[in-house]
């Protein structure tokens, strides 16, 4: 993997790919500002020790943040910042264990910025997990997405909070939310919270959650062909959770994923 | 022997009771086809069979291969040869075709296919039944036309290779060409002495696939039971001759209506 590593508190940076391995930091909170005109690509793990991470995405710039968490992680607050005409590509792969508290807030703060936000989760066992992702649209035309995809089971629990905020002024601004959350037992717990808090009458905003059991008939039709419940649980699983993939650029860390995701099911 | 034996099968669904007494048996190898009107119990006859958990059995047996199969999972259905295509196959985003039907295979053998030979199957078999092979990399029947859908049925009975494959209308949203290449798999699967369960509302699969017997479900049960004279006979005339030949009385498909509420805006004096 040909990534420059991100180690110090402040950075500023331009094209390229990028690593932050939480594990290297020597603080509990990092600032990241990209230059304008800027194509860049982040890839975050290990996290669990950073309690802020501060992404100042400035004009014209397009960033891909990838960001996988696969350990336990206490309250980490990422706060991300899109400027006039610039782009963010958030992923999130949660494959964390235990405890899970992320507070992730986008301030799409210029006109033009656009922000999509994909979350990908699997919860289970002793997993206590809140995912908290908010979209402040600040200025006009600005376009927000979240997309949360996720599996309960074994007694885990989650709560996702998604909030999109249009403020006073961000006429012709779009918002969108989008959360499935599949509960596998009775056992497990999963909450959605699809906010929208509206201000301004010129725009379009949308939200749609389910949470919701097992489809009774794809596992009749699974079955059906001699799969047992569990192998088409897992193949359901795996369908649900894989498209994360496509949001991380090196080979060997889609493998990690897919190992994570095995690991788990 | 791979025979199967319902007797005196009676299930409902939310309640309701549908199969009222069947009684029916299928030699190995033997191909049998069931028609009847809608809404008289063929679809449901063949879910029960397969152990679809939304109906309730509530009275009589149903052996195949000797086996008890109503004490069996749907899983262990499969595995022990039956199989059922699907009148509306399920559409399950994110579940990769090829990944589903390798796991299907891999589930009736005890050392996993290699990838190589899955793949040599599969494009084999997709190309036995003219599918695109890209069919077989895309979300399982997500976006697939009706078809698609149903020649992705057929596909999975040619990779699984079932003892007694039953095929609800496995011919709706086929076009001619698509029917005789689906027909000629049937007839291939006949050949390696593998028996069917066909329902159609149609003569023309039936006349390329020559079932041996005909069965008709009249009021959830089997009315009618003799050979291939009875399903042109019904092509050709319908099933009235069943109420005047018989003295059966066919029930009608009971539809329940919306429950209608009529407002100021349509009451009488309105309309001019």
């Amino acid at each position: 993997m040909e990534r420059t590593i991100i180690s110090n508190i402040k950075n500023t940076i331009s094209n390229g790919d990028y690593f932050i391995d939480g594990s290297l930091l020597t603080s509990e909170k990092v600032e990241i500002e990209i230059e304008v005109n800027s194509i860049c690509d982040i890839l975050l793990d290990n996290l669990k020790d950073i309690k802020e991470l501060n992404i100042v995405i400035n004009k014209d710039s397009n960033v891909r943040l990838s960001f996988i968490a696969e350990d336990e992680m206490k309250s980490s607050n990422i706060n991300i910042t899109v400027k006039n005409n610039a782009t963010l590509n958030g992923y999130f792969a949660d494959f964390a264990e235990k405890t899970l508290d992320l507070h992730c807030k986008v301030n799409l703060v210029e006109e033009g910025a656009t922000c999509t936000y994909k979350v990908a989760s699997l919860t289970a066992g002793d997993d206590r997990k809140t995912v908290d992702i908010s979209i402040d649209h600040v200025s006009p035309k600005t376009y927000g997405k979240f997309d949360c995809y996720g599996i309960c089971k074994d007694n885990g629990k989650i709560l996702v909070d998604g909030t999109s905020h249009v403020f006073k002024g961000a006429i012709k601004s779009k918002a969108q939310q989008n959360s499935k959350i599949m509960v596998f037992d009775e056992s497990s717990d999963a909450t959605v919270k699809p906010v929208l808090k509206i201000d301004e009458n010129d725009l379009q905003a949308s939200h749609g959650a389910v949470v919701g059991k097992i489809n009774d008939e794809h596992l009749f039709y699974l079955t059906s062909r001699g799969l047992s419940v569990e192998t088409a649980k897992e193949l359901i699983t795996w369908g649900y959770l894989k498209p994360i993939l496509e949001g991380f650029k090196e080979e060997d860390v889609k493998n990690h994923i897919s190992s994570l995701i095995e690991r788990r099911m | 022997m791979s025979t199967l034996k319902i007797n005196n099968l009676h299930a409902t669904v939310d309640g309701k009771e549908i199969l009222k007494g069947v009684n029916l048996e299928v030699s190995e190898g033997e191909t049998v086809a069931l028609l009847g009107p809608n809404g008289h119990g063929k679809s449901t006859l063949l879910s029960v069979i397969m152990g679809h958990p939304r109906y309730v059995v509530t009275e009589g047996t149903i052996y195949f291969d000797d086996k008890n199969i109503l004490e069996l999972s749907v899983d262990e259905r499969s595995k022990l040869g039956l199989f059922l295509g699907m009148q509306a196959p399920s559409e399950i985003p994110g579940v990769i075709n090829s990944d589903f039907l390798k796991a299907a295979v891999n589930a009736r053998r005890e050392k996993p296919i290699s990838t190589y030979n899955f793949y040599k199957i599969l494009d084999q078999a997709t190309k036995e039944l003219k599918m695109p092979f890209d069919l077989a990399t895309r979300s399982l029947n997500e976006g697939f036309s009706g078809g698609e859908k149903k020649r992705n049925e057929i596909l999975q009975m040619e990779l699984l290779k079932p003892k007694l494959a039953m095929l609800d209308e496995i011919d709706s949203g086929l076009d001619v060409d698509a029917m005789q290449v689906v027909a000629e798999v049937i007839n291939k699967e006949k050949a390696e002495g593998h028996g069917f369960l066909v329902i159609s509302h149609y003569a023309r699969l039936f006349d390329m696939i020559h079932p041996t017997r005909a069965v008709v479900m009249i009021n959830g049960r089997i009315a009618l039971d003799g050979g291939p004279e009875i399903f042109k006979r019904i092509d050709q005339t319908g099933y009235e001759f069943i109420k005047t030949e018989y003295g059966i009385n066919i029930e009608k498909e009971d539809l329940e209506m919306n429950k209608v509420s009529i407002g100021t805006c349509a009451v009488k004096e309105s309309i001019k």
